[in-house]
């Protein structure tokens, strides 16, 4: 009986001792890795974001209060504009990634499958941003709308007296960035979706061309369906954005991590106060603060897009 | 009973994706070949209203064309002037004069003249723009090759084996790609310094490189996809799980591999942080641009930069000319299944 | 399967809980000892310790002293260029035969801030570091990753005076030997101010790099012109942005500032402040042990130098600042400034090195400093003159040497640039800037040192300046950036360009909300600092 069950233990996976080693020689960097720096870091972050840094010894204890870090952030958060300005700051990012530059991507993913003149072309122009060095992007971008760029000189020329400021006024630089991350992001999303397009199988489009379909119902009631899980992908990874994006207002305002002019967001912040010991405590409870009340909004997103929405199978 | 357990195998994994044969793989392409060609010549024609309506937005278009292109032009010629010339011409009309004297230098300063020192102590080193894009190349090319090679480990292994904490494996890496942890970087950044591999190529790899990435995600559902069949065939011939893995399924998934590449490399190339952080003696292109940019521009020599910006973006606008075709139709092809 | 999951997740929140309880058990607050507070401050640059030419200088070693024969330094190529370092290296080489300096220059300071520790810990990091910004406080005090510098260098004797002036002794407390002879310490050659903003935790980790003051930059050349006087209060400065105004059509604005470069207005309202308070009170606020400093009632002399800013530039921004100034950095506003479309820039030191000398003469234009124009109610001197004050920005920019590194040679380094003559390669090669150290005033308004009126200008505010602070408190609470002396962010302008337009940040309102948080937080800052 007993040898009997051995038996059966061995057969429900099955596995030849050669299999067995196969197995785990190629999941062992990648376990590893995972459990050394996604399990071990979060784990750590986790505990120093209780604790803060103390001079006296140079290292990490457990400070008398020890929700000091948490306390510090609400009440940062709550009661100092600059710090409400980046948890704002940031948010805005989610309505610009998935309000604006992804259905403009859709848009434009959808005019390039509909076979617009030179659609090849644009969509090639369109995915240049993507593969250039964000340094020089910013920096072609940033010097047209400088003080003395050729965007003022033309309003000027225009008779334009007082001209804007584009990247040093409170309420004109955010959206720059904003504006940038749009005119620099679509071609990415472009292309993407263009390849969840062309996959659509032809003879729907040929059909409800058949019968009169106008483009505007081809793309809304049509075609965004059946893209619907590259959308939905597509959306949660703009949603990541809030808690990822600093590039941009890092190299627009001038490789600073100052974040002046209310350009400031979370990750830039993490970004600019990384390498100094002292703060790990205070970035680490930081980043958790955000993440424990933004990481339920993304999964109600998801849910919400999943729910009120049929994908369509093909 | 090998052939059994096999089967068993590709039961509990194939039940997400139908099995498809290689027969059926190459009869679907010749249809979609007609079926694209019959597209094309679709008696279907639009009507004028749509054709107006296509017109109009490829106007748009052209209009978003230029102004992504207009900078670098804007650009170009500014590259050409003197530092003073600039800064008058840029006071004047902001910089939209074109130059007196198309004065090359700067390009000769930009690819070997400029340089950038790093390193410390005696390890310190002055290096230009030509070997920062050494430096892309390798830290593209090898963290590309371990991302790609790691994840189709990874995604074999877990589309076409069952063993004891598959579903524990699969849930957490499900799990850390949904959720986002903000505020691990600086844990980060003192981990790789305390195990004494800061500024190293190995840091950076351990830091980018896991194989549970987007990569095992796309590549796990092409390998559900691909039939056993020839598992099956090649076991029968003495091969080991090795050698099917190395010899029939990377063979097999090559195109899927190749799309992962191109995507990976294009992020690789362009990622600006994490060289930064963990590299700072051999910057990258995107890294070492940064640190130009900003020395430049304490000399105000503002054609000086530019010029380096151009010499930097110039190679890989060529290839991506050249190549653009394979580059977007696999991206296209690799991007994310409607 | 269900119990291997049950288990996994057991044990995994077991792992977890035992490590936190670890972390919390073993590792509870530890208090010590933050060391007596010292508040940088002290008075100008001249000289006072008397006549040198009996002194004998110390024996130097020589390269075969020094196992390690090469010396590595860092340092960041920015506002002060690099020829005078670049002269010194030849210099030093000549005394020293047989030994290697290797400069090397970044013009990113992020190399001495985000990456310095990553080097320090490592194995080859440079001998000496010079930049601005560096936490050598950390660093130094606490990490002991950098030399304390107090027995090798600060208390290093590098004169003897066989005929000492016994009120100079008395006055400099300095030490005698056996033979009488007065032994002149490194540290008896830097200034008060210098000293006092090197201390930490009872050492000395750093060397200050330079000394300069703050002000308005004028164009000398524009004024002249137009037959501008240069204003002595601050009523004469409101006038005059009215007069240039009015003289120019508005065609030239009276100040340029680059909106991206937060600090260039702090010279001017410290200088206010500290005019308005008096020294004493002044430092009372950065000896960290009253908070009722931050506390507007009781202590308005902050406010009310921020109020006299406000008023002038934040509220007559349309008028008084050159168009779309926020939107621009310190070089295209240097540029604009040369192009003669403003009159007037508030200035660091090293402003006129970062407009570039060449340039300057190259364009036949000649600048200027005034000195912060006086406020009423401004300290006076027993004969009712107002004291001249200066805050230095460029206190914050540092020499420090790495423990790991050749720190034997770096000190010697060190010594030998504050000797007699070598200090002065610094101001021939810097327009109107000076190392850390004591000059001959006289000596510095030479030709050979003053290549604009700026220069002259400069030397003579530093030799007669009653009081000149770099704002430094050696008080954990300030190190640790617990507690600051801005009512609010980092530096002045940044303030608005940060929390918003000039009707948002008002003074009563951000004075208000510091206030607020500096009550609130005061006992807990106390705890962390060490000093409960």
């Amino acid at each position: 009986m007993e040898q009997l069950k051995k038996k059966r233990r061995r057969n429900k996976y099955g596995l030849r001792k050669e299999q067995i080693v196969f197995i785990c020689v190629l999941l062992a960097y990648p376990v590893i890795h995972f459990l050394v720096t996604w399990l071990y870091i979060n784990s750590r972050t986790l505990i120093l974001s209780f604790t803060r840094y103390n001079p006296n010894v140079a290292d990490f204890q457990i400070p008398g209060n020890i929700f000091y870090n948490f306390e510090m952030w609400i009440d940062r958060f709550l009661h100092d504009s600059k710090y409400t300005m980046i948890l704002v700051n940031s948010l805005l990012y989610f309505p610009v990634s998935c309000f604006i530059t992804l259905p403009l991507s859709v848009i434009c993913a959808y005019f390039i499958f509909a076979k617009v003149p030179g659609g090849t072309v644009f969509r090639v122009i369109f995915f240049l941003p993507s593969i250039l060095p964000g340094v020089a992007m910013t920096m072609a971008f940033r010097f047209g709308f400088d003080t003395y760029g050729y965007v003022n000189a033309l309003l000027r020329h225009l008779g334009m007296e007082n001209v804007p400021v584009w990247f040093g006024t409170d309420g004109l630089t955010p959206f720059m960035i904003f504006f940038y991350c749009v005119w620099a992001g679509i071609g990415y999303n472009v292309v993407l979706m263009s390849g969840a397009m062309s996959r659509v199988p032809s003879e729907i489009i040929e059909y409800n061309r058949l019968e009169g379909v106008g483009m505007g119902r081809e793309m809304f009631c049509i075609m965004v369906p059946m893209v619907w899980p590259t959308i939905v992908t597509l959306f949660t990874v703009g949603m990541n954005t809030v808690l990822t994006l600093y590039m941009q207002p890092y190299f627009l305002m001038g490789s600073s991590t100052d974040g002046n002019f209310n350009t400031g967001t979370i990750a830039l912040y993490i970004f600019g106060n990384y390498s100094d010991r002292r703060q790990i405590p205070q970035l680490s409870s930081f980043g958790l603060l955000c993440s424990l009340f933004y990481v339920p909004v993304i999964f109600l997103a998801r849910w919400i897009m999943n729910k009120f929405f049929t994908e369509v199978d093909y | 009973m090998e052939t059994n357990v096999m089967e068993s195998n590709v039961a509990d994994v194939g039940t997400m994706t139908p099995e498809v044969s290689e027969s059926e793989i190459i009869e679907s392409k010749l249809v979609g070949k007609k079926l694209k060609k019959q597209k094309e010549n679709s008696p279907v024609k639009r009507s004028t209203g749509q054709k107006v309506a296509l017109w109009i937005v490829c106007a748009i278009f052209i209009l978003y064309s230029v102004s992504l292109l207009f900078p670098f032009a804007w650009l170009l010629f500014n590259s050409f002037k003197t530092r003073q010339d600039f800064l008058t011409s840029a006071v004047a009309n902001g910089g939209m004069s074109i130059p007196a004297i198309f004065d090359p230098h700067n390009y000769y300063e930009a690819l070997i003249g400029f340089k950038l020192t790093v390193g410390s102590g005696s390890a310190v080193k002055e290096v230009n723009l030509l070997q920062m894009f050494l430096n892309s190349i390798i830290l593209t090319a090898t963290t590309t090759f371990l991302e790609v090679f790691f994840s189709a480990c990874t995604a074999y292994v877990l589309a076409k084996y069952n063993f004891p904490g598959k579903k524990i494996i699969f849930g957490m890496v499900l799990a850390s790609m949904v959720i986002p942890v903000v505020g691990t970087l600086p844990v980060m950044y003192d981990f790789i310094g305390s195990i004494g591999l800061m500024d190293t190529l190995p840091g950076v790899w351990i830091v980018y490189v896991g194989g549970f990435a987007f990569g095992f995600l796309l590549l796990n559902g092409h390998f559900k996809s691909l039939s056993w069949t020839y598992a099956e065939a090649a076991q029968i011939d003495g091969a080991t799980s090795f050698g099917v893995f190395f010899k029939i399924m990377i063979p097999l998934s090559m195109p899927a591999l190749i799309s992962l590449a191109i995507i990976t490399a294009i992020d690789y190339w362009n990622n600006f942080g994490t060289p930064k952080i963990y590299l700072p003696s051999m910057p990258t292109v995107a890294v070492g641009l940064d640190s130009l940019m900003i020395e430049i521009e304490k000399t105000s020599d503002y054609p000086l930069m530019f010029a380096c910006v151009l010499v930097a973006i110039a190679p890989i606008v060529a290839i991506f000319c050249c190549f653009q075709k394979v580059i977007i139709s696999n991206m296209v092809a690799g991007g994310i299944k409607g | 399967m269900k119990f291997i999951k049950k288990m996994t997740v057991l044990v995994l929140a077991l792992c977890l809980s035992l490590s936190f309880f670890a972390v919390g058990a073993g590792c509870e607050w530890t208090t010590g000892d933050a060391g007596e507070t010292v508040v940088s401050g002290g008075g100008g640059i001249s000289w006072d310790l008397g006549d040198t030419n009996d002194w004998v200088a110390r024996t130097r070693p020589t390269a075969d002293d020094f196992s390690d024969k090469t010396l590595n330094i860092k340092f960041f190529n920015g506002g002060y260029g690099r020829a005078w370092l670049d002269e010194m290296e030849k210099q030093f080489e000549a005394d020293y035969p047989g030994i290697d300096v290797r400069l090397t220059a970044s013009t990113n300071s992020s190399d001495f801030q985000d990456l310095l520790r990553t080097e320090l810990q490592g194995n080859n990091p440079y001998d000496i570091y010079i930049c601005h910004d560096i936490s050598w406080e950390s660093l130094g005090g606490d990490e002991k990753l950098l030399v304390d510098l107090t027995d090798e260098l600060y208390n290093a004797v590098m004169y003897t005076d066989p005929t000492p002036d016994d009120t100079i002794v008395e006055e400099q407390g300095l030490t005698l030997d056996e033979s009488g002879n007065a032994q002149i310490t490194y540290k008896n050659l830097l200034t008060d101010a210098s000293v006092t903003s090197a201390y930490y935790r009872d050492g000395y980790y750093k060397v200050a790099q330079v000394q300069g003051a703050g002000g308005i930059l004028y164009n000398k050349t524009m004024f002249d012109q137009y037959g501008w006087e240069l204003p002595e209060t601050y009523d004469d400065l409101k006038a005059l942005c009215e007069q240039i105004v009015e003289d120019t059509n508005g065609d030239i604005a009276p100040f340029l500032v680059a909106g991206s470069e937060g600090y260039l207005w702090d010279s001017l309202v410290y200088d206010w402040w500290i005019q308005l308070a008096g020294q004493e009170e002044f430092n009372r606020l950065f000896e960290g042990n009253d908070k009722n400093c931050w506390n507007p009632d009781e202590y308005p002399y902050h406010r009310q130098a921020y109020q006299y800013w406000y008023d002038l530039f934040v509220v007559n921004q349309s008028e008084y600042m050159l168009d779309g100034f926020t939107g621009i950095d310190n070089v295209m506003a240097n540029a604009v400034f040369l192009q003669g479309m403003a009159a007037m820039m508030p200035a660091t030191a090293w402003a006129v090195n970062e407009l570039g000398a060449d340039v300057l003469e190259e364009s036949g234009l000649d600048v200027g400093l005034i000195p912060t124009p006086y406020v009423e109610g401004a300290k006076t001197d027993e004969d009712g003159n107002p004291l001249r004050v200066c805050y230095d920005v460029a206190g914050r920019d540092s020499i420090v040497v790495s423990t790991n590194g050749n720190s034997d040679l770096a000190i010697e380094f060190l010594k030998w640039m504050g000797e007699l003559d070598n200090k002065y390669i610094f101001p021939k090669n810097v327009s109107g800037m000076v190392m850390g150290f004591k000059y001959d005033v006289d000596t510095l308004l030479t030709d050979e040192y003053c290549r604009f009126t700026w220069d002259r200008d400069m030397f003579k505010l530093l030799g007669e300046t009653t009081f000149r602070t770099t704002g430094y408190s050696s008080n954990p609470m300030f190190v640790l950036k617990l507690v600051s002396a801005y009512p609010i962010e980092n530096y002045y302008l940044r303030c608005f360009t940060t929390y918003g337009t000039a009707s948002q940040i008002t003074p009563s309102s951000i004075f208000a909300s510091a206030w607020s948080q500096v009550n609130s937080k005061w006992d807990d800052w106390r705890f962390e600092a060490g000093l409960e």
